[in-house]
C-alpha cells in the first residue's frame, strides 16, 4: 500500500498525450533532423545535375 | 540521310524511350512535390517517402539516358548526338510523334528543375529556421534579425 495515497489504483489512469482538440504543441520544422534535410538536399542535388544533363542532350546544339 | 525504314524504327523505339523518361520526370516531380509539402508539414516520414521516390525515378532515369544512347548510336553512330541536332542528320521533317515527345521531355524537364531549385530552399530555410529554434532555446532569446526563409518557402504554400 502506498503511503499517504490510499486508493490511487483504483483511479482511472488518463491516457498520455495531448487531448482531442488541444493546440498543438509541435515546434514547427522541429521533427526534421539536420541529417534528414541534408539528405533530401543530396537527392535533390543529384536530380538537378541529371536534369540538367538531360536537358543539356536535348537542347544544346553547340559546344561539340 | 534519308528517313528509311531503319530510319523509321529508330525513331519510334527513341520516341517509346523519350515518352519512358517523360513519365520518370513527372515521377520524380511528384517525389519532389511531395517532399515540399513533408518539409513544410515536418512530416518525417513523408520526407523520408519522398527520398525513397526521388531515388527510384532517378536509378530508372540513368537506365532510360543509356538506352537512349544506344538507341542514337544505332540510329546516327553517336551516343551523344543532341537530340535537338537530329533534324540536320536527315533530309525529311522528323517524325511527329518524336518531335512532340522530344518537346514534352524537354518541357517537363525544366518544370521539375525548377521545382527541385523551390526545394532546396525550401530545405535550406528548414535547416535555418531549426539553427533559430535552437539558439532561441539556448539563449532564451532569438537572433537579432528575423529568420529570412527565401521567398520560394513561402510563396505559393
Amino acid at each position: 500500500m502506498s503511503a499517504g495515497w490510499p486508493g490511487q489504483a483504483d483511479r482511472p489512469v488518463e491516457a498520455s498525450g495531448p487531448r482531442p482538440g488541444a493546440p498543438s504543441t509541435k515546434i514547427p520544422m522541429g521533427p526534421l533532423d539536420p541529417t534528414l534535410i541534408h539528405r533530401a538536399r543530396a537527392i535533390n542535388a543529384d536530380a538537378l545535375r541529371a536534369i540538367d544533363d538531360l536537358l543539356d542532350q536535348i537542347t544544346d546544339s553547340g559546344g561539340r | 540521310m534519308d528517313l528509311d525504314r531503319t530510319a523509321l524504327r529508330g525513331f519510334a523505339d527513341l520516341t517509346l524511350a523519350l515518352e519512358r523518361e517523360h513519365r520518370l520526370i513527372e515521377e520524380l516531380s511528384g517525389a519532389i512535390l511531395q517532399q515540399r509539402e513533408a518539409v513544410v508539414q515536418g512530416d518525417v516520414p513523408g520526407v523520408e517517402s519522398s527520398i525513397r521516390l526521388a531515388s527510384r525515378a532517378l536509378l530508372t532515369l540513368q537506365e532510360t539516358r543509356r538506352l537512349r544512347a544506344t538507341l542514337l548510336h544505332r540510329l546516327v553512330g553517336d551516343p551523344a548526338q543532341p537530340l535537338a541536332d537530329l533534324d540536320s542528320h536527315f533530309d525529311g521533317t522528323l517524325p511527329e510523334k518524336f518531335v512532340a515527345a522530344r518537346r514534352r521531355v524537354r518541357g517537363s524537364a525544366a518544370e521539375v528543375a525548377s521545382e527541385v531549385w523551390r526545394n532546396q530552399q525550401v530545405l535550406l530555410g528548414a535547416l535555418r529556421e531549426r539553427d533559430a529554434l535552437l539558439r532561441e532555446l539556448l539563449t532564451g532569446s532569438r537572433p537579432t534579425g528575423p529568420v529570412e526563409l527565401p521567398p520560394a518557402a513561402t510563396a505559393e504554400g
